[in-house]
């Protein structure tokens, strides 16, 4: 195997809740010791409902939240505290696409600065030449040169979420961490953009954090999924298993829950209603996160959070279902 | 079939906007049946939200204006109703859930309280009445412990317990007809889940019609028993679920149909609809779907077309819709 | 698909820069065109009242002393017999130029540290705030008399103080907006692309923190206007010979039975220019307000 180009151990991400006239301040712990790696242009999904802690761990990969603890390499260097100007230098490496496509471009700015930015912050090109550059950006992302004097609010979701995508790869990044990047986008669009990941990837080798909570899109675009439940990876492994053959029973339901668009097959197939909500980040069970939900729950689920063990297929799962 | 519980004929909805009146709706007609569910299908933009609201004459006027049709309710014309008349329907008659239930739940109350107050409102019974009353249709939705949960507040609840509650809010006065507008879809899966599987089993045992906005094709073959899809503020198509996913008659409902990421199907290049819908100020002219359609032909941008029916409750809004053989879904 | 269709085209063709689409809205504003235009004429006519005033404000002429309005004097004349029309809009050079003094002194005082205590927050926006509120709870017009009394009478003293007065608002304005628009994605998409922090705030922050100030201005032009002629009547503001309207009400005080037209006009003069100021402020922000909510 070769050395990967991320690899996240043990990571830790603490916020302080301030609390008010009559409540202390509390902490939550938003990542709870998630372990990952990701080599040179693969894709790894993170999946997870609300409360899950995936949006964190992306922004903690960026390094635009701190961990509180663990540690976090981006091809061969320690960038878990690193700072000012080292950081700066590590950017162009890292590059990152955010959920909403409407407040994620700076609407005073012209497209051509908005996808140069990187260029100009970075000085990697100015002038004649950085225009010549975001033109033959924007036509990577399937947008013209006729662009480029516009406003972000001229655009549709779709559009802007291109222009996002243009402006991440425009220093060549290794990795791009995309948090929810189509989720917003209705269907047809959404599948544009998927589309175009999948051709940047091809040409330019980069390597995908891929963020969501739509299995099926995750199905479609991932190497190897990892699956989070509450702050903790409770499953990880390459899809076709993940999909074919989940092993941890949260996985199993979440799988079950999302409803196929064919009326026939839909209604007539098993499902799993998990009961309950989500538990609050601020006051997790003890033991296995998804004790309090799981149609599977033992009294060993309550004590100690179970290790992760290796899984015929691939990948492995944190469940004492099956062992001992 | 008995006479439809809502039937909605022609309806035309305009916005102001920067660009002067603009026609958002145009000439949508559908029917909803006691104890049926109609699934109202459309990407953002295509006007099914516009439509929810105008059935209870919701929308926000100005902007809006209802500028023409007819909205029956039971064989009663709503539009034009006086509006202490339409405020006793709403709630009662007619119940609406909407997506972020924050935003029908008054934070400032409890729970129990608003349900009452909405019993109280139309039934005119007391408060011991209307909290027992309120107590019943928590315990409907499921909601554990409901004799300590009336007295809670919204923001105590979870996402999908607000959900729960705003569906019981609902269900307080015995709707005949529920307006569900994309009432899952900010919830997790797992939540949705449960929620669908209340919708269905309230609807087998209180019979009443809902009318639910989606734009989640999953969604509506789960729950749904009849479909109309909307595109660029019309209905392109409307058919029975089955016959929808199976055999779609709109090039548009096949997009979307092929367009959904199937489990399963992990690799191939996904099928999209190229571009992007148009704005309701600049609709193409003919067909509005033919710049993006794969079938389209020189005459479907020139002459406007009207909805085909094909028998059995069907119909399509398509020119080619005899010769083409479309895809559904696997 | 890489190649953009024909309906996204055609939107593209027809869609406008935000500023064009701001002014086009704006235009769409009746009474803050009525209120801008209303202005524009008045600026022009303090710049250009040598020329365009019918009478020298200074020339008097004591055989007509107090005259109602006339064919010859349209406002009639004061005590010493000079033309109020005239002296009206020589009096607007002052009071314009007033409420331009203080607005800009606010402005100087309040928008660098809000930006400061909005974009650092902790102790810095602490002390920067306790100062502020330390200076709200001075009632206003002591504070404006005392400070007039250790700078000396003069109207520029007196749009000193004003300013002063008016700047805690604008101070938490900035702060409020800073504070939004450093929460906004786009700040961390800038940051997660590697913009120093300096780029950040002149880049990001400071371009779409000036809107709201715009509307802030116009109202407090109106405020500052006020002001000015609430000091001048009682005597703190603009010294003889020069007159603004609040001076001039002062003056036409001591004749208000015999002769109300000395009051009437500079006080309407003052009366429909605030409320231009607000009514414009009220468009601005109207037009800016809909760019917000855009979209949905």
């Amino acid at each position: 195997m070769t050395a990967p180009l991320l690899s996240v151990e043990n990571l830790e991400v603490t916020f302080k809740i301030r609390g008010g006239l009559l409540r202390p301040t509390r902490k939550l712990k938003a990542v709870n010791g998630v372990s990952f790696h990701i080599a040179p242009g693969e894709t790894l999904a993170v999946v997870g409902e609300s409360g899950s802690g995936k949006s964190t761990v992306a922004r903690a990969v960026m390094r635009l939240v701190a961990p509180s603890a663990g540690r976090i390499d981006l091809d061969g260097d320690d960038i878990t505290a690193m700072q000012g100007e080292a950081l700066r230098r590590i950017r162009p490496k890292l590059q990152m696409v955010f959920q909403d496509p409407y407040s994620s471009l700076d609407p005073s700015m012209i497209i051509a600065d908005v996808v140069g930015e990187p260029l100009t912050v970075h000085g990697a090109a100015t002038g004649a030449e950085r225009d010549r550059r975001v033109q033959d950006l924007l036509e990577q992302v399937g947008l013209g040169r006729y662009h480029m004097n516009r406003y972000p609010h001229e655009f549709s979701g779709g559009q802007r979420q291109r222009i996002a995508i243009a402006r991440a790869i425009a220093l060549s990044p290794k990795l791009l961490v995309l948090d929810e990047a189509v989720s917003a986008l209705d269907v047809s669009t959404q599948n544009q953009i998927l589309n175009l990941l999948e051709d940047l990837r091809r040409e330019l080798g980069i390597a995908y954090l891929f963020i969501s909570h739509d299995l099926g899109v995750v199905e479609h675009i991932a190497d190897r999924v990892a699956v989070t439940y509450l702050g903790r990876i409770v499953e990880e492994g390459p899809t076709e298993r993940i999909f074919a053959k989940p092993a941890h029973p949260y996985t199993e339901a979440l799988l079950s829950a999302v409803p196929v668009p064919n009326p026939r097959i839909q209604r007539s197939r098993k499902r799993i209603v998990l009961p309950g909500d989500v538990p609050s980040p601020l006051a997790p069970p003890s033991g296995c996160p998804f004790h309090t939900r799981c149609p599977h729950v033992m009294n060993v689920c309550r004590g100690e959070m179970p290790s992760h063990e290796p899984v015929a297929g691939g990948g492995s799962v944190a469940c004492y279902l099956g062992r001992q | 079939m008995s006479a439809p519980l809502l039937e909605v004929e022609d309806l035309a909805v305009e916005f102001l906007t920067d660009h002067g009146w603009v026609r958002v709706v145009d000439g949508v007609s559908f029917s909803v049946g006691a104890g049926e569910t109609l699934g109202l299908v459309g990407e953002s933009g295509s006007g099914k939200t516009v439509t929810s609201l105008s059935v209870m004459q919701l929308i926000p006027r100005p902007p809006g204006r209802i500028a023409g049709g007819s909205i029956r309710f039971e064989g009663r014309e709503l539009l034009g109703l006086p509006e202490h008349e339409l405020e006793a329907l709403r709630g009662e008659a007619i119940a609406m859930v909407f997506q972020e239930s924050m935003t029908s739940l008054n934070p400032a109350f409890t729970i129990g309280d608003q349900i009452g107050e909405v019993v109280r409102r139309h039934r005119g019974v007391s408060r011991r009445e209307a909290r027992v009353r309120a107590l019943e249709v928590l315990e409907l939705v499921q909601i554990p412990d409901p004799e300590a949960r009336i007295d809670a507040y919204p923001h105590e609840f979870s996402g999908g317990m607000r959900q729960r509650a705003a569906i019981a809010m609902a269900l307080a006065c015995d709707p005949k007809l529920l307006i569900a507008d994309e009432p899952t879809t900010a919830l997790d899966v797992t939540v949705q889940a449960q929620v669908l599987d209340l919708l269905r089993s309230l609807q087998q045992r209180l019979g009443m019609g809902i009318l639910f906005v989606t734009h989640n094709l999953g969604v509506v073959a789960d729950l749904c028993d009849r479909v109309t899809v909307m595109y660029a503020g019309r209905i392109v198509e409307t058919a029975n679920v089955f016959d929808l996913f199976e055999g779609p008659q709109h090039p548009y409902t096949e997009g979307l149909l092929q367009a959904m990421p199937q489990l399963g199907e992990r690799g191939k290049r996904l099928a999209a609809i190229p571009g992007t819908p148009p704005m309701p100020w600049q609709m193409p002219d003919g067909c509005r779907f033919h710049p993006r359609c794969p079938y389209a032909e020189a005459a479907c941008a020139q002459q406007d077309v009207m909805l085909t029916e094909l028998g059995e409750g069907r119909s399509a809004r398509c020119r080619r819709v005899h010769e083409l053989d479309l895809k559904g879904a696997e | 698909m890489s190649e953009p269709n024909a309906a996204a085209l055609d939107q593209l063709g027809a869609s406008v820069s935000a500023r064009r689409r701001f002014l086009r809205r704006f235009l769409r504003q009746r009474p803050a065109l009525y209120a801008l235009g209303f202005l524009v004429l008045l600026a022009l006519g303090a710049v250009f009242a040598p020329w365009v005033a019918p009478h020298d404000p200074l020339a008097q002429n004591l055989d007509r002393v107090l005259e109602a309005p006339s064919f010859d004097h349209f406002f009639g004349t004061d005590e010493l017999g000079r033309d109020v029309a005239s002296r009206t809009l020589f009096a607007a050079r002052i009071s314009l130029l007033a409420a331009f003094q203080a607005v800009v002194i606010a402005l100087l005082i309040g928008v660098p540290p809000g930006l400061v205590a909005g974009l650092f927050g902790g102790q810095t926006d602490n002390l920067i705030m306790r100062i502020t509120d330390a200076l709200m709870s001075f009632p206003p017009l002591i504070l404006a008399v005392a400070i007039i009394a250790v700078l000396g009478p003069s109207l520029t003293n007196a749009m000193i103080a004003v300013g002063i007065l008016l700047s805690p608002t604008f101070l938490r304005l900035m702060r409020g907006t800073a504070m939004a628009v450093a929460q906004e994605t786009y700040v961390e998409a800038a940051r997660s692309i590697g913009c120093s922090q300096s780029w950040i705030i002149t880049r990001h922050i400071l371009p779409n923190v000036v809107s709201p100030l715009f509307v802030q201005i116009s109202v407090f032009a109106g405020v500052a206007m006020l002001a000015e002629a609430g000091l001048s009547f009682l005597g703190l503001g603009a010294q003889p010979p020069d007159s603004s309207w609040g001076a001039m009400v002062g003056r036409g005080f001591r004749y208000i039975s015999h002769s109300p037209s000395l009051i009437v006009f500079p006080g309407l003069a003052i009366a429909v220019t605030v409320l231009a100021f607000y009514v414009l402020g009220d468009g601005l922000r109207d037009s800016l307000g809909r760019e917000v909510r855009r979209e949905q």
